[in-house]
């Protein structure tokens, strides 16, 4: 039996930074670009979509809570399907983070590491992932729990900064320009980062109190959301939405604008310290579920030893995912959440079957 | 591409090492390592003509669109 290393609150932490990192640190520009001031509405629906997403993956975790799903799904849809199927999750997971670790090298070459070989920062990056990933499931956890309170602090803290600089008569837009029209683009994107909380189903048999992940998933995501809506409106105040539409990083713009004191107006580098440990944290749970999913599937025992080798491929599948930024971020409205939503669904297919399977059953015994 | 093989040797290397220390049975492992190793130095030498992003736009793009109302 497998040892229930991650309890509730590590877990509401965990995916609470999960969630709040990759959207404030990629997606705001994005996001603002799709649906101006209807954006916190997008936020909200996407927050809505993720948590019916993770609750059809807890409802099935459930029915066999002390295995994992990588084992018993073949005794539901046979292993002709399962197979490929684990492929195309394993694949969109490594997709996810290759695209995360872009982001990052991105950011880093445009602002701190100028004239840096990518190949150098990816390869720093890998390294400090794949190491986390390597100490096992727990290290995550205990790592998202102490750095908990830091993220929360810096992301609580910039909104209130900039509040000298606020334009309220902009704040009429969210009133009388705001639509679910116009929201719906937001939603569908940040939908597939909310419901990333469903790789939970993955290492359900690791987590303590299992009865409970259903509340916990609604507090996490609500935090997320209410986070993310706390950076976007004041963004959209400060900049406006057409300037902030056109900035790669609107975050960063704003902490420029920080007048508190010379201090405060070079924050910008601690908090990209923050959030590049916030976003490796995430990424090693991903690498190590990756890892995971791939060696019981190869049925080998340790997962361990495919941890490098499989950060190692994916720093080259980062070289190779895109030539230009232009090209990078074109690919946001060419599928990638599409790719993301069908592997999140894929075990709603599975739980659709073993229902059917399971009342088949009950009814063939009646019937006797 | 020499640089790809390099990082792979010295991953390898240290993996065959921890493996042997903890008594882990090697030999599915280099077989993983060795189509790894195989599939980055393919990705990599074709990464002019061949980019991830196409593909993923290719095959999903269609259905996004749908989706978007666009």
């Amino acid at each position: 039996m497998t040892t229930k290393v991650v309890t509730q609150k590590q877990m509401y932490k965990y995916f609470t930074i999960h969630i709040i990192t990759t959207i404030i640190m990629f997606m705001i520009g994005i996001v603002l670009q799709q649906s101006g001031y209807s954006a916190p509405l997008g936020v909200l629906i996407g927050a809505c979509i993720g948590i019916v997403i993770t609750f059809f993956s807890i409802a099935f975790a459930k029915r066999r809570p002390d295995a994992f799903f990588v084992h018993y799904g073949a005794d539901i849809v046979t292993r002709w399907l399962h197979y490929p199927l684990m492929a195309f999750i394993i694949m969109t997971n490594f997709l996810l983070v290759a695209i995360n670790l872009w982001e990052i090298q991105d950011l880093l070459l445009q602002f701190y590491l100028t004239g840096t070989p990518s190949w150098i920062i990816l390869g720093l990056c890998g390294l400090c992932i794949s190491y986390m990933a390597r100490y096992g499931i727990k290290s995550m956890f205990r790592a998202a729990e102490g750095m908990f309170y830091l993220s929360m602090i810096t992301f609580i803290i910039i909104p209130y900064l900039v509040h000298s600089n606020m334009e309220w008569f902009l704040a009429r837009g969210f009133a009388t320009i705001a639509s679910v029209k116009e929201a719906w683009p937001t939603a569908y994107h940040l939908g597939s980062i909310f419901g990333e909380a469903s790789l939970i189903l993955y290492i359900y048999p690791y987590i303590s109190q299992a009865s409970y992940t259903r509340k916990t998933t609604i507090r996490f995501t609500m935090l997320a959301a209410l986070m993310v809506i706390c950076h976007l409106i004041p963004i959209l105040i400060v900049l406006g939405p057409d300037l902030a539409q056109n900035l790669n990083y609107p975050e960063l713009d704003i902490i420029r604008l920080i007048k508190s004191g010379s201090y405060l107006e070079t924050l910008d580098p601690i908090i990209i310290a923050l959030w590049l440990v916030s976003i490796f944290i995430k990424l090693s749970f991903i690498l190590f579920v990756i890892s995971h999913m791939l060696s019981r599937i190869l049925k080998l025992k340790y997962s361990k030893p495919l941890i490098y080798p499989i950060c190692a491929f994916i720093i080259v599948s980062t070289i190779c995912l895109a030539q230009s930024h232009t090209q990078f971020f074109s690919m946001h409205n060419g599928g990638v959440s599409t790719c993301v939503y069908i592997s999140q669904l894929i075990p709603l297919l599975y739980y659709v079957i073993d229902v059917m399977r399971n009342r088949r059953q009950q009814m063939e015994e009646e019937s006797l | 591409m020499i640089i790809i093989a390099i990082a792979y040797i010295v991953i390898i290397t240290y993996e065959v090492y921890y493996m042997k220390r903890h008594s882990v049975p090697i030999k599915p492992y280099v077989v993983l390592y060795g189509f790894m190793l195989i599939a980055s130095e393919i990705l990599y030498y074709f990464k002019d003509e061949f980019q991830l992003i196409t593909i993923i736009k290719v095959l999903f793009a269609p259905i996004e669109s749908i989706l978007l109302f666009k």
